[in-house]
């Protein structure tokens, strides 16, 4: 137990500095080196971490998981003025529908090499892998356009649509949870479980903006944050519906109804990276690779589902952002990166499913992470760098990257995150 | 745990607590549904909607009782009874129990807030006073709660049955445990309040003081009296090596984190919270795993950090922020650990045993301070702060009811329906005398006058 502590320890420490100016831009940009740890210390590399001791940390791993959605819910209620331009978050969500539909029908299809799966079992693993293949990484995005110090309307469009393509998958967890509901004492049909982990972030969010309206901010405010994640994370899993739903959801009503959306945040935001790495090395001691072979069919067609659904935008993307120079080819490989958002739903579906729906769906989430890595920001760089949107000394600098003025278009977010911390 | 609630601009202070009430009547909703129309469970997610639920009603309720004139802590514990196992039991004994951890880590906290409260300069002034009202609670006050047990004896179930040595013995232990103090209720008031003055000055410095002296005194009574309990065994002296190995080792430890945790704050600045946490979970242990004192541990680092070094107003500002969520569990637990059947059995004998212990501690206090010539506040309402018992008290009876097997559980049971009462007045009657002596409300001044 000390080694997972010290390495989450290490992994918290890490994310601190890496959020501040000391380390900016250092590692790789979806954090895939997190998992690779995570799974090399798990049961199933070096066994450095056993199963018994992932059990006993099952709980911190759910708070962990529901922070950081109630964290990315409160970003999508920014004040007006500062919010991503609305066009880009809705092709975002128009790209990760399209993605997650893709990948959930090719999996479906996929999963009839596995006659011995239940139906039930289909389609949670089908839901599963579309849900965790819908995300665009605003982090590596980010990593990228911060790293180039890229400045110009195909950034500023990609940022938006990272930004929009993180609803769809968080709120979409709400139905695969809801299928498998635990029966309550009331006869309540799936689809009222579905609305029930919203309903409940709804309500959360209510009592929130209510007292967050009487309090300065400080730490009571933070004592209301704090209980509200924990008692919806709570709550959620005595009901068996998904945390990451609910708590996403008490994230965006908060952020909609509160009169202090800016100033939470911005105290959020603070928590976001830290917790961030952590959940990254859980999810990495938490892969499963001793599940049926066939399984790795169903993954590479997912993978290969993403690449479809990502050229199938990628020429609409380019021209909506008004970008006239770009090249298509790359643009496709820029929407691959997958990350935290993605790690975090395969892991909340391991937690949930302890058997090969969550391995695989886990499985799957790494596998597009890692694929999206390997290709998604050399891949943007490029696209970057045809736009005409990356200076002409944009070679790499070794250590961290030159601090951007707040008048960057793309580097806004993150500019604004160092200014918080 | 300052209060930062908005003052009401316009007097609305009505739609404010309204807003309270409807959020508490949320929370609470919301668990009524969980556990009415799912299966109960113990699981670690009763746990984590638990800690939710005790933080959240913690502080509406602290709020709302505010109204009345009760403490924040009072607001805590009541919230913690309220929801507990014996009132609406949305909180279980077995989630109680998973919260131990964080009592630790509260603990630990109040001892660091506790020692960066303690200047050496404000120590100095106030030696004279300390001296006398500790040496006297130590004597008088011991004495005369000794001989109280002893008359209420016949009362008392589980001492029915004890020979006469026997009976004294336990009376003995009774006079000690009954100047065991709260630290952590003093500085909940304290951190609330925010008061300035010789009143609360005083209180934070005995109190804290007290905290060292009781440990010494519960074990050179579990020393002595045990020949009377047990007639075959004899007084030894290991007991006593064994303490000075405690003592030492506590304070030499609480230096060199108090250096560290300096260290730390001067080159990485405030960024405590991993830390913090990581002193109060696992240095508690490893403290425990030692034998050392953790709050002896703690407090020596904090006073280190504050009188040793310039990192004293950083660790304040860190240890305040962690805290003001770590308390308010800390004190909900507190409440729904209360066991309220053996309150209802056991409470007029307990009422009894604290009524008399809050007397001779009023009047121990007011010779102690007329001896020693203390102001005239703290001659009269320094006896506020000393009614109030929580944690450590409950420990000192585990204590004995570990050495004693015989009445030990009798004993603990007692000691656990006197806290209960002396947890609820004690906080209350020191916030009226700091209100009363016009302490509070003087700024954001810290109580030794940061």
């Amino acid at each position: 137990m000390t080694l997972l502590l010290a390495v989450l320890a290490i992994a918290y420490v890490g994310s601190m500095l890496m959020q501040g100016r000391a380390l900016r831009g250092v590692g790789l940009p979806s954090g895939t080196e997190w998992v690779l740890l995570g799974f090399a210390l798990g049961s199933h590399a070096l066994a450095v971490v056993d199963r018994d001791l992932l059990a006993a940390f099952e709980p911190v791993a759910a708070v962990a998981i529901g922070w950081q959605a109630f964290a990315l819910g409160a970003r999508f209620g920014r004040p007006r003025e500062e919010r991503t331009e609305t066009r880009s978050l809705v092709f975002g969500i128009v790209f990760s529908v399209l993605a997650c539909s893709l990948v959930t029908a090719c999996t479906w299809l996929a999963l009839t090499l596995i006659p011995t799966l239940e139906l039930l079992e289909r389609m949670l693993i089908s839901i599963g892998a579309g849900l965790v293949s819908s995300e665009l990484t605003r982090h590596a995005v980010t990593w990228v356009v911060e790293r180039y110090a890229a400045r110009g309307p195909l950034a500023s469009f990609v940022t938006g649509v990272s930004e929009g393509s993180a609803i769809v998958p968080l709120l979409g967890c709400a139905v695969p949870f809801a299928l498998v509901a635990p029966p309550i004492e009331v006869a309540v049909p799936v689809w009222g479980f579905a609305l029930m982990s919203l309903g409940l972030g709804v309500v959360l969010a209510l009592m929130c903006a209510a007292l967050i309206s009487l309090e300065a901010s400080g730490p009571r405010t933070w004592g209301v944050l704090l209980g509200a994640a924990l008692l919806g994370t709570g709550i959620s899993f005595r009901f068996g519906i998904s945390p990451l739903a609910a708590l996403f959801t008490l994230g965006l009503s908060l952020a909609a109804l509160s009169k202090k959306s800016a100033e939470l945040h911005a105290m959020l935001a603070r928590t976001e990276h830290p917790v961030r790495l952590p959940i990254l090395l859980l999810c990495g001691a938490h892969i499963n690779l001793y599940v049926d072979q066939r399984f790795a069919l169903v993954i590479a067609a997912a993978v290969v589902a993403r690449i479809v659904a990502a050229s199938m935008l990628a020429w609409p993307i380019g021209r909506a952002s008004g970008s006239t120079k770009h090249e298509t080819h790359s643009l496709i490989r820029s929407l691959l990166p997958t990350g935290a958002i993605t790690m975090t739903i395969g892991l909340s579906f391991a937690l949930r499913f302890p058997e090969r729906v969550g391995a695989v769906v886990l499985l799957t989430a790494a596998a597009q992470t890692i694929f999206g890595e390997l290709f998604g920001p050399l891949a943007l760089r490029r696209a970057l760098d045809s736009a005409g949107e990356l200076p002409a000394d944009s070679i790499p600098p070794p250590g961290p990257p030159p601090r951007r003025s707040r008048e960057s278009v793309h580097g806004d977010r993150e500019s604004s995150y160092v200014e918080g911390t | 745990m300052s209060h930062a609630a908005t003052e009401p601009q316009n007097g609305n202070v009505w739609l404010m607590h309204a807003a309270r009430l409807f959020a508490l009547a949320i929370v609470l909703g919301l668990l009524f549904v969980a556990s009415r129309f799912t299966p109960s469970s113990q699981d670690a997610f009763s746990v984590i909607s638990g800690v939710g639920l005790l933080l959240l009603a913690g502080m509406l309720m602290s709020d709302l009782l505010e109204v009345i004139g009760l403490p924040h802590l009072t607001g805590y514990i009541f919230a913690g009874i309220l929801t507990g196992p014996h009132v609406l039991h949305f909180v279980d004994h077995a989630t109680v129990e998973t919260l131990q951890p964080v009592n630790t880590l509260a603990l630990a906290l109040i001892a660091l807030a506790g020692g960066a409260e303690l200047k050496i300069d404000l120590l100095k002034q106030g030696f004279r006073g300390l001296a006398w009202a500790t040496g006297l609670h130590g004597t008088i006050g011991v004495v005369a709660m000794t001989g109280i047990f002893f008359v209420a004896a016949s009362y008392i179930p589980f001492t029915r049955e004890l020979s006469s040595t026997a009976l004294i013995a336990v009376a003995i232990l009774w006079g000690v445990l009954s100047t065991c103090r709260s630290p952590s209720a003093t500085l909940g008031i304290l951190a609330q309040l925010r008061p300035s003055g010789p009143l609360s000055r005083f209180a934070l410095a005995f109190v804290m003081a007290s905290d060292v002296v009781i440990v010494v005194m519960m074990t050179l009574a579990l020393t002595l009296v045990r020949p009377l309990v047990e007639p075959s065994a004899s007084v030894s002296l290991h007991d006593l090596e064994v303490l000075g190995h405690e003592i030492l080792g506590s304070l030499s430890l609480g230096t060199t984190l108090g250096l560290l945790l300096a260290t730390y704050l001067r080159l990485l600045g405030g960024r405590l919270l991993i830390p913090l946490i990581a002193m109060g979970f696992g240095l508690s242990e490893g403290l425990r795993y030692l034998r050392f004192d953790p709050v002896l541990t703690f407090l020596v680092a904090g006073f280190v950090v504050e009188n040793l070094t310039k990192q004293g107003p950083k660790l304040m500002h860190a240890v305040e922020e962690t805290g003001a969520v770590v308390y308010v569990v800390f004190f909900a637990t507190a409440g729904a650990h209360l066991d309220v059947p053996l309150l209802k059995t056991l409470w007029p004998v307990a009422l009894f045993l604290t009524s008399s212990r809050a007397l001779i501690t009023f009047l121990t206090h007011r010779l102690g301070a007329r001896l020693a010539n203390d102001e005239p506040i703290v001659q009269k309402w320094g006896w506020s702060p000393l009614v109030s018992q929580a944690g450590l008290t409950i420990g000192m009876g585990m204590l004995v009811a570990r050495a004693f097997p015989s009445f030990g559980e009798g004993f603990r049971s007692l000691t656990i329906a006197t806290v209960a009462i002396n947890e609820i007045v004690g906080p209350v009657l020191f916030k009226f005398a700091l209100d009363h002596t016009g302490e509070t409300g003087k700024g954001t001044t810290s109580p030794l006058g940061h």
